[in-house]
């Protein structure tokens, strides 16, 4: 299947700091600080409240209604405008978005013509090792996920890719641009990995006696023509098969990327090897504790000693055995080149795309749709996941801005103290943290600072969202205080106001309005940012959605639709900031004195 | 009233705004406060209402120590009402509601109530109709206003104004001149520190002049303004530049003097003709000084310059032996100092000489 298996190559070639490293490369979805700080500055927090400076008594009251609904008007078209955009958008993905487009490219009839070709890898895949050592003249572009190899070879970035036999016929549904070229050109053999330590290798051992019992009784057979056909496989593995009086905790992780192997069903972890290790930690008295991961995390939570075991394809044709210990094989697959149809010299022709009416194309991409959304979100209630997902972000989310607004407010405080040292730390503090890509702060907190603690990947989300937001919080704090004239805090403890209430009377009331603005962005730009809590496991949207292209092998719904979603956060936020901006902005409110009976003034 | 005894505040080794300062206020006092810049009128009041702490000395309010310690501040502040230069209002609320705010959340009156009294000082204040509008939709004269109603709201029993017009343009300093006079006929005792003599002469019934970070000299408005005891006040109330230059040991050089001239008249903007004048004065003076017959063993020149009145007052001291210099001169030189400077006189007393008299600018 994929080409799973060697990950654990890639793994020998020394792992933490290399894995982060290119885990936080090709996936720019880390906010790069001077972007957003850019950001902020371009939403102008003194332009609203300069405009108050026109006393709107001079705007006769229908002059004022005029203006009103002239802006009513303008904001209706940007609105309107922002829908045709969108849609205009995905119509052109729709109907553009799967035709290949380029100079023509020389055909291809069998493996011999790949030898210059370029071929689409998965990040610390098997196949990252396996073709330089087949095709040694052959360029890699090296991807993250399954579904962006495929797309890779159908949009002609690259020629082709390589695929386990396991999960071919998958890959060839969902794509049916694509096709299988000739025979198997290699076998991969699969194992687990356990750590590089005595423990780690008595394991492997306990496991190998266990797949050799299987084997030889037929078992192992048995349970892999289980899962082989999707269609009548099990929903769910049973995992409290384990006796109470175990041997302790096995805590493994694995990667749901894999059917039949290992993969997600309806909220589920199914497949060959989860059944396998929930038998074995039954058989050998193990409590399982597992945890469903990326690839990289996987690696990562090995070497720091989060896992005891990884369980997934590790592939044995060319390892190392530096940094883990390895089980033997308990699966083989054939390896398949796979090309794009329309690239292939031989009698497989395009069901060609001979160009159709508009009409035509539209009625036709209109089915496909309703086919792939049936696909993508109500087949095994994929729905459920994107709520959980959604859950998952809005609560991560809403939890760091509140705690990171007050340890934004602790930071500004510290920033503002007359102790230099709470002020060195605070600016230190701030430094750092805009200094530091959230991936790599979330990556860092994860397997190193809370390595071998039980934490959940959610709290260290929580944790290192909070402390991002909380430099960005603070300094927009900080501005908003400068921006309030210092001697209204002075007039007010001239009245007889004690500090703290000349700030909650005076000062901060003014405060918000100078930034109300700007934190309304941070918190958008925080929301974003949470889609690279699926770095640490949490299983956000985009994480769900990342689920979702691996087993459908689909990129195009899945990744418009949760940036749809996304963007309808980002949106209400900013109809929240409009509303709030109006409650705050003293010249927008009705001129009244509240709780009084007020005089006619004529 | 209030009682200041030996009031010194630092605010670094080298910054010494109030040295050694004692006063006396009564109820029902209106004083004002006048003094050149940077000699701690700002610094005085603001150590009366304690938002500057003192260095040392002891403000004595009503019989208690304010200074000492567990001293209610607040208190002390609620019962010292207190305008800025630069009005401080808040500038999220109404002027309405700036008035309301101390007195709702500090004194506990009830809205309905506050409300009432508010608009009532609006009233006084001429600010009525413009209650419901932002500090940021009104001129400075009603922001300056609208603050004094707001220190008004708090009932205190003292004021404090700190340079109430001297951040308005020159037309609104009338508006809250008359504001403040009116106030001061209602038997409020105020201290205020302004540079507007007319106002102070007119409206107060004693005036500190600060200088030096002491009382330097304080009296009824006639006597600071008419008969200042004190040079230092004198040169200020009547709005006088002036230039001393000392010879510790009676030799001339008067290309110096000269150097120091030019920079003083450029300072005080005088007329090209009158700085003439004043170099040939000069000049003669001291050639016949350092020709003498009898050597000067120490001298003083003094040259005043009040306030667009195209003259200058020069006093020419020196320490020796009685010789009259102007009878001494030969007769060019005679003659011209008379045509220069017309009153010119020769004194002696003890054992200094003087010679003083006027050059005018006749134009």
């Amino acid at each position: 299947m994929r080409g799973v298996g060697n990950r654990a190559r890639r793994f020998g070639a020394g792992l933490p700091g290399m894995n982060t490293a290119e885990a936080a490369v090709p996936n720019n979805r880390d906010g790069i600080p001077g972007t957003r700080v850019d950001m902020i500055a371009a939403i102008d927090p003194a332009g609203a409240p300069e405009k108050q400076r026109v006393p709107e008594e001079q705007v006769s009251t229908r002059e004022g209604g005029k203006e009103m609904e002239r802006k009513k008007a303008v904001r209706r078209a940007e609105m309107v405008l922002m829908f045709i955009g969108i849609i205009a958008v995905l119509l052109g993905l729709l109907l553009g978005g799967d035709s290949t487009g380029g100079p023509q490219k020389p055909s291809i009839s069998d493996v011999g013509d790949l030898d210059e070709a370029t071929f689409a890898v998965v990040v610390a895949s098997s196949y990252e090792k396996m073709v330089p050592i087949l095709f040694p003249k052959a360029k890699m572009n090296v991807v993250t996920g399954w579904d962006e190899e495929c797309l890779q070879v159908i949009q002609g970035k690259s020629d082709a890719v390589l695929w386990e036999s396991s999960s071919l016929n998958e890959a060839l549904e969902a794509y049916p641009q694509i096709m299988a070229l000739g025979d198997p050109i290699g076998k991969l053999t699969f194992g687990w990995a356990a750590r590089k330590t005595p423990e780690g290798q008595a394991l492997c051992e306990e496991i190998n006696a266990f797949v050799r019992t299987l084997r030889e009784t037929g078992e192992l057979d048995e349970i892999y023509k289980r899962w082989e056909d999707p269609e009548k496989a099990p929903d769910h593995v049973d995992f409290d098969l384990a006796p109470e009086s175990g041997k302790g905790k096995l805590r493994f992780a694995s990667c749901l990327d894999w059917q039949p192997i290992c993969y997600e069903n309806n909220g589920n972890a199914c497949g060959y090897m989860i059944e396998l290790i929930a038998r074995f930690c039954a058989s050998a008295g193990y409590t399982p504790v597992p945890e469903y991961v990326d690839i990289q995390s996987m690696l990562a939570g090995l070497g720091t000693g989060k896992y005891d075991l990884l369980c997934y394809g590790f592939d044995h044709w060319s390892e190392s055995e530096d940094e883990a210990w390895f089980t033997d094989a308990m699966m083989e697959d054939d390896v398949y080149v796979l090309i794009a149809k329309d690239r292939y010299a031989g009698t497989v022709p395009t069901a060609s795309q001979t160009k159709t009416g508009l009409a035509e194309r539209l009625a036709e991409g209109i089915k496909t749709i309703s086919e792939r959304f049936e696909k993508n979100f109500i087949r095994e209630n994929r729905w459920q996941m994107i709520l959980r997902g959604l859950r998952t972000t809005l609560l991560l989310s809403i939890c760091s801005v509140a705690f990171g607004t007050l340890l934004g407010g602790l930071i500004c405080l510290m920033h503002r103290s007359s102790s230099p040292i709470l002020e060195a730390i605070a600016r230190i503090y701030v430094r750092l943290i805009q200094g530091t890509p959230i991936v790599l702060l979330l990556l860092i907190l994860y397997y190193v600072v809370f390595g071998k603690s039980s934490v959940s990947a959610f709290w260290v989300c929580v944790l290192g969202f909070t402390l991002d937001f909380a430099a960005y919080a603070g300094e927009i704090f900080r501005s908003g205080i400068g921006a309030v004239p210092s001697g209204q805090t002075k007039a007010a403890v001239a009245l007889g106001f004690g500090r703290f209430e000349a700030f909650t009377q005076v000062v901060f009331p003014q405060m918000v309005i100078h930034c109300l603005p700007v934190y309304i962005g941070q918190v958008i730009s925080t929301v974003k940012l949470t889609s690279v809590a699926g770095y640490i496991s949490v299983q956000d949207l985009t994480r769900v959605t990342d689920m979702i292209r691996a087993r459908t092998y689909e990129a195009f719904f899945p990744l418009i639709f949760t940036a749809l979603v996304y963007f309808c956060i980002a949106w209400m936020l900013m109809l929240c900031l409009r509303a709030l901006e109006r409650r705050v902005d003293p010249t927008k409110r009705k001129r009244i004195v509240r709780g009084v009976k007020m005089r006619d003034q004529g | 009233m209030i009682r200041v005894e030996h009031l010194r505040k630092e605010f670094s080794k080298s910054v010494v705004p109030i040295t050694d300062l004692n006063c006396e206020i009564h109820e029902g006092d209106v004083v004002s406060i006048i003094g050149p810049s940077g000699t701690g009128k700002s610094t005085f009041l603001n150590l009366l209402n304690r938002l500057e702490e003192p260095t040392s000395g002891k403000i004595w309010f009503n019989g208690e120590d304010t200074t000492a310690p567990g001293y209610d501040l607040k208190r002390l502040r609620r019962e010292m009402g207190m305008v800025f230069q630069n009005f401080n209002l808040f500038s999220h609320q109404t002027l309405v509601e700036n008035v309301m705010l101390g007195p709702v959340r500090l004194l506990g009156k009830g809205r309905q109530e506050m409300y009432e009294q508010a608009m009532d000082l609006l009233q006084r204040v001429g600010l009525y109709s413009h209650a419901l509008k932002y500090p940021s939709e009104c001129s400075g004269g009603q922001q300056q206003r609208a603050a004094i109603a707001r220190a008004m709201a708090m009932n205190p029993k003292v004021l404090l104004f700190d340079e109430p017009t001297s951040a308005l343009d020159p037309s609104m300093v009338s508006e809250v001149l008359s504001v403040i006079r009116n106030l001061a006929g209602s038997g409020v005792t105020m201290l205020v520190v302004t540079h507007e003599m007319t106002f102070a002469r007119e409206v107060s019934n004693r005036i500190f002049y600060l200088d030096e970070g002491i009382v330097y000299e304080e009296g009824s408005p006639s006597d600071i303004f008419e008969r200042p005891a004190r040079k230092k006040t004198r040169l200020f109330v009547h709005n006088i530049r002036c230039l001393d230059w000392h010879s510790p040991d009676g030799t001339m050089d008067y290309p110096g003097l000269r150097g120091e001239m030019e920079r003083f008249a450029y300072r005080c903007v005088l007329s090209q003709r009158l700085m003439n004048l004043l170099n040939i004065l000069l000049e003669e003076t001291t050639t016949l000084l350092s020709q003498a017959a009898a050597p000067a063993a120490e001298a003083h020149i003094h040259v005043e310059v009040p306030e667009r009145k195209g003259e200058a007052q020069v006093e020419i001291r020196w320490k020796g032996k009685p010789a009259n210099i102007l009878e001494e001169a030969d007769e060019y030189s005679s003659s011209l100092i008379h045509h220069v400077c017309p009153n010119v006189v020769y004194e002696e007393s003890g054992e200094w000489n003087c010679i003083r008299g006027s050059v005018r600018d006749a134009r």
